[in-house]
């Protein structure tokens, strides 16, 4: 599947219940736009952007998708080569923050830990009507190995870093896997280099969940 | 093949597989035609024409139509021939004729329209869907007549059902015709228009309306001249050109209604017959509108046919109430069912009348003969077709105006026609849905999730989903949000459907469908469309989300973009964009 993309692309699907927000953040981050009358996604729509990381130039390709249980059955065909997940609930829906964690299974079931998840805990400008907490959901993310952000598309707080941190632990995850595969290839040095890449690829899961609980 | 006697019975059927719009064969012949244009392009211009010989004839092995003129001493006929062969030499082969017929007779017999003639100054044959046809003329070279023939059979490409007579020739664009109509009177089946032109190929206008009013009317083009000529056409009729409108833009059309025989099977009115059959009469037609004018014209005229008919029908028995004549005295306006009572197609006193969408279009002899121009006449136009058992997407000028968008006012009753009532629903299947749906809402509690009973079902988390997208569709429209005209209304057809159809339920998109139903029909009806509607084609398996049924319809997808766009299809593949759901292929 990695020879259909290219070397700089990147693709994100953001996943999560209806109406919490996702295309939204989405038109947000790529268009810099919001309205509070946004149609709803049918299906799955499609945008990109092109940012720079350093000295890197790199496309993210961000497919939003449907939010209603019965477009679960398609989530694989969005998720099956993604190189990142959004995972969106909504702060004042403590259901869509359940929805967000059968996502976290699946995903990992289905993908494993090759899929950089985010979790972005949307609407947080209704912040009298909360009813999922930030310490909650830090904790339950820093538990899964997910970044956590709270993000606010009708203000434009916290989408911008959102998508950049998503962006940035999506190329280390790259490099990391090809440097591994060409390790394997080389032979000689292959069986230090191997034990090496387990640990520390166990390990940034929960290094980068606890980083990002400080947003 | 089809020689002597009995023709017409076969040649019926073989014409009505031929008609370019609905036959099975896809392919316009008048492309492969086209194709073939670069060639000999110097024949004509040769004083003489190269004489037949039987290899040409061996219709097998041709692909281009054939066009044989006798040449004699006649400088008259020669100019004739020549003008002939300059015209068509890029689209046919011409050759001269022998002068001892025999051997070509025996080559083209079997395809031969009509009595083989051993006098025969002219011979076209042409092919029409695999088949040959040979048509002969064995009257004096004269070229307005046959060069019209000619440029009809290939402009149109529509079908062969004219020969050419002595006298003149009527030239059909529509298939059934039996030859001969002026020859022999009004001809046997339904009423005719013909149009009277100089020119050789008929106005788009006049193609478009032949093609609506298909199969209940014929058409044809005639040649002035040769109208002139011809024993059942009063010079009366042709009148209102000449003397009284000089203009260019006008067109004059020929009605001609068919036998007494025919009159008698439709149960036409004396009054109406009278009227008009004895003589045809000439209508004359002009500027913009005249598809809208001509369509209004005949849909009064079928309409009238019809409306008798089916007060005979009614008068034995009160069943076919799904026609659209039920229909409209059901379901329609007041304004409607007067049109449908009051569509007559004389009525001298709309003239004084306010009546602005009425138009005199003849005011010859005894009878004034108006035209409606309203939206109900085309309306009726195109109930009348679906009427039929049509297709919308039947006929191509008929799609067209689907395509185009109909007129607002007709246009929600129209859909609903279209779309059928297969599932055979009524107002009180939607009262009860309604009913359940008010329930809820005026308890309030389907909305919060966290206080509901496991024991709710699938309405409620539907009439959930339903309320959250009723703002989300069409947003900048206000019609659904909040307090907008629709909102109660798309809540309420929703959850009925989803209620009538359980195993659907509620998908998102489906309030798009629906919004767009309610715009122009009332809520009752944009639920009995809706619930008809997604039963159809692809609607059903896409909503039921089956990935494998809809991987199909990707699958069928990917072959025709391959088909049509190959070079599309192959760089979308180079970029990973595959509409199929590789499941298991991708690894």
């Amino acid at each position: 599947m990695a020879d259909v993309r290219g070397k700089n692309n990147y693709k994100i699907v953001l996943l999560g219940e209806g109406r919490v927000g996702k295309t939204s953040l989405v038109l947000r981050y790529v268009n810099n736009t919001f309205s509070d009358k946004q149609q709803t996604t049918i299906q799955a729509s499609f945008l990109s952007k092109r940012i720079n990381i350093g000295e890197n130039t790199c496309n993210l390709a961000i497919w939003d998708t449907a939010g209603q249980e019965r477009f679960h059955a398609l989530g694989p065909i969005y998720y099956r080569d993604a190189d990142g997940a959004l995972l969106v609930y909504d702060t004042t829906d403590t259901e869509s923050f359940a929805k967000v964690k059968n996502w976290v299974k699946e995903l990992r079931k289905m993908v494993g830990q090759e899929i950089v998840l985010c979790i972005a805990g949307n609407k947080i400008d209704l912040d009298k009507e909360r009813q999922v907490e930030k310490s909650e959901a830090e904790e339950y993310a820093a538990s899964v190995g997910a970044y956590h952000f709270q993000t606010s598309a009708k203000l434009g707080k916290g989408i911008e870093e959102t998508f950049l941190a998503l962006a940035k632990k999506m190329i280390e995850q790259r490099q990391e896997n090809d440097s591994r595969q060409s390790a394997r290839r080389s032979g000689g040095n292959a069986p230090i280099l191997v034990v090496a890449d387990d640990t520390s690829n166990g390990g940034s899961g929960a290094a980068s969940g606890s980083k990002a609980c400080n947003c | 093949m089809l020689p002597g006697q009995g023709w017409h019975a076969d040649l019926q059927t073989v014409f009505q597989s031929l008609w370019p719009w609905g036959g099975l064969n896809g392919q316009h012949p008048n492309e492969q035609l086209e194709e073939e244009e670069e060639e000999d392009l110097g024949v004509w211009e040769d004083d003489l024409l190269p004489c037949v010989s039987p290899e040409v004839l061996v219709l097998e092995k041709r692909d281009r139509p054939l066009l044989l003129l006798y040449a004699d001493e006649n400088e008259q006929d020669n100019k004739v021939l020549r003008e002939i062969a300059r015209c068509y030499h890029d689209r046919i082969d011409v050759f001269t004729l022998p002068s001892d017929r025999k051997e070509v007779l025996q080559h083209v017999e079997p395809f031969l329209v009509g009595q083989p003639s051993a006098q025969a100054r002219a011979m076209f044959i042409t092919q029409h869907g695999g088949l040959w046809h040979a048509f002969s003329y064995d009257g004096s070279l004269i070229f307005e007549p046959l060069a019209l023939f000619v440029a009809a059979n290939l402009h149109s490409q529509t079908c062969p059902a004219a020969y050419l007579r002595p006298g003149g020739f009527v030239r059909h664009l529509v298939e059934g015709s039996q030859g001969e109509i002026l020859g022999e009177g009004p001809s046997q089946e339904g009423p005719c228009l013909l149009l009277v032109t100089t020119s050789l190929e008929p106005p788009d206008w006049f193609s478009n309306v032949s093609r609506i009013f298909h199969p209940r009317c014929k058409f044809g083009l005639v040649c002035e001249a040769v109208l002139r000529r011809c024993m059942h056409v009063s010079d009366k009729a042709i009148d209102p050109r000449s003397p009284s409108n000089p203009s260019n833009q006008s067109y004059i059309l020929l009605f001609l209604l068919p036998s007494l025989e025919w009159q008698k099977k439709v149960g036409i009115p004396g009054a109406i017959s009278s009227a008009l059959s004895s003589d045809p009469k000439a209508v004359q037609f002009r500027g913009s509108s005249d598809v809208q004018a001509v369509c209004g014209f005949l849909s009064t005229m079928m309409m009238e046919c019809r409306k008798r008919r089916k007060e005979k029908m009614k008068a034995r028995s009160c069943a076919d109430d799904d026609s659209w004549v039920g229909m409209v005295y059901k379901y329609g306006s007041d304004y409607l069912r007067k049109q449908l009572r009051e569509a007559c197609v004389s009525k001298p006193e709309v003239l004084n009348g306010d009546n602005k969408d009425a138009m005199l279009i003849s005011d010859s002899g005894n009878t004034r003969l108006y035209i409606d121009l309203s939206h109900s006449a085309m309306e009726h136009v195109l109930r009348e077709h679906l009427a039929c058992g049509s297709r919308p997407s039947e006929g191509l000028a008929l799609q067209d105006i689907w395509r185009k968008g109909l007129p607002e006012e007709i246009r929600g009753r129209l859909w609903a026609q279209a779309v059928g009532n297969a599932a055979m629903l009524n107002q009180e299947h939607y009262h009860e849905h309604i009913v359940v749906a008010r329930d809820l809402v005026g308890k309030g509690a389907f909305m919060d999730r966290a206080s509901r009973g496991k024991e709710e079902g699938e309405l409620e988390d539907h009439l959930r989903q339903i309320t959250l997208d009723l703002e989300r569709t069409f947003p900048g429209m206000y019609f659904f949000s909040k307090n907008g005209p629709f909102h109660q209304d798309l809540r309420e057809v929703l959850f009925a459907f989803s209620a009538t159809r359980p195993d659907l339920g509620y998908v998102q998109g489906m309030s798009h469908v629906a919004a767009l139903l309610l715009l122009y029909m009332p809520a009752c009806s944009a639920y009995i469309a809706l619930v008809n509607e997604l039963d159809k084609f692809h609607f059903k398996d896409f909503f039921l989300i089956d990935v494998k049924r809809i991987d199909r319809y990707c699958a069928a997808f990917h072959v025709v973009l391959l088909e049509h766009s190959s070079k599309l299809a192959c760089k979308l593949r180079q970029i990973g964009v595959d509409a199929r759901y590789r499941d298991e292929a991708a690894d």
